[in-house]
């Protein structure tokens, strides 16, 4: 198994060097005739994003106040304040590759990206409902200290994310989010020969599904419409060997 | 990992905060808990004494824990790192108070 689809892997194995090339794949169409948007990017620079976001106390499930329902972190608490992964737009071409450590361990997160869309590995409507069996990591997938693969997200000018927590401890608690990953300066991959190099495996490429394959809404920065790249279903599966 | 630290007081009849040593803050640090690995508490009077360890959220009262020494006694115990004796959560403050005279209090702990 590739250490890439090891949910346990530490995300900062994971964060991307400077000269990294990597690809957002936005799914366009998932049904009829598959298709996908792909932006390819080099990593310019990378700096290291590490941030600890304390939560407001919660008591343990499933009493009220049990847990936070699906809105921004905020700088003044969860959907108060300004978003903490606000992305400015004097730098479109800048993105967050970060993990989220948990704790207590026993705290179920669940996130939503764009802001809407909960992340699903089942096949289940989405939104979610907060509160579901499935759908969400715990503290225990990703700990606090060590955040892994499996709270993977990326941020990017245009781009949103929401969350949600429920804390399943037997206790009260002040749930803690360990932010940890990079932001990157990353310019566009304008070369659509090159880009088709990096989907045949020529050169070397992070692959970063945004939201898995349902047909969402996406909202990208304007100056990265010109580099668009759209491929089939066909080229898109290449990448998954 | 945090920082350890001692909390020392000597309690008497009048409520005190028990704040780490030195210039702690006995109130615990928003996202963090106070784990209590040790403590020795000993008892300088000739008759029974108890001491009353006392978590406030605020101004109230969330938890009381009396703990009964007798005339001169002196408890230690210690837990390891895995199983402190104590653990106050987050925004809590811990205090004491002794029903007669003056008990002495030494705890170790760390704010995780």
């Amino acid at each position: 198994m590739s250490e890439f689809y090891d949910w346990r892997t530490p995300i900062r194995a994971l964060v991307l060097k400077e000269n990294y090339n990597a690809a957002l794949i936005f799914p366009v169409d998932v049904r009829k005739k598959p298709s996908f948007e792909l932006f390819f990017f080099r990593v310019a620079r990378a700096s290291a994003l590490k941030r600890e976001y304390v939560l407001p106390e919660l008591t343990s499930y499933p009493a009220a106040g049990s847990f936070f329902d699906f809105t921004f972190l905020g700088e003044l608490g969860p959907g108060v304040g300004d978003d903490v992964f606000t992305m400015s737009e004097e730098r479109p071409f800048r993105i967050l590759h970060f993990g989220l450590g948990v704790y207590p361990p026993e705290l179920r997160v669940y996130r939503q990206q764009p802001a809407g869309y909960t992340v699903t590995a089942w096949s289940r409507r989405v939104p979610t409902k907060l509160g579901d069996p499935v759908d969400y990591f715990t503290g225990e997938e990703s700990p606090f200290e060590e955040p892994t693969r499996i709270s993977e997200t990326v941020m990017w000018y245009k781009g949103s994310v929401n969350f949600a927590v429920v804390n399943m401890a037997p206790v009260s608690v002040v749930p803690k989010l360990n932010i940890v990953g990079a932001g990157y300066d990353v310019v566009p991959i304008t070369d659509r020969a090159v880009a088709d190099k990096m989907v045949k495996g020529v050169l070397p490429c992070r692959f970063i599904s945004v939201g898995g394959l349902a047909e969402v809404k996406y909202t990208v920065p304007d100056e990265w419409k010109p580099y668009v790249f759209s491929y089939g279903l066909e080229d898109v599966l290449r990448l998954l060997r | 990992m945090g920082t350890k630290f001692n909390i020392i007081a000597v309690v008497g009849t009048t409520e005190v905060d028990l704040a780490p040593y030195p210039g702690g803050n006995a109130t615990v640090p928003t996202g963090k808990t106070r784990n209590v690995y040790s403590w020795v508490l000993s008892n300088s009077s000739s008759a029974s004494n108890t001491l009353t360890l006392r978590i406030y959220r605020g101004t109230t009262l969330e938890a009381s824990i009396p703990i009964t020494l007798g005339a001169y006694d002196t408890i230690d115990t210690v837990s390891d790192k895995e199983s402190p004796i104590l653990v106050v959560p987050s925004g809590r403050t811990l205090k004491a108070v002794a029903s007669a005279a003056s008990i002495t209090v030494l705890m170790t702990g760390e704010d995780k």
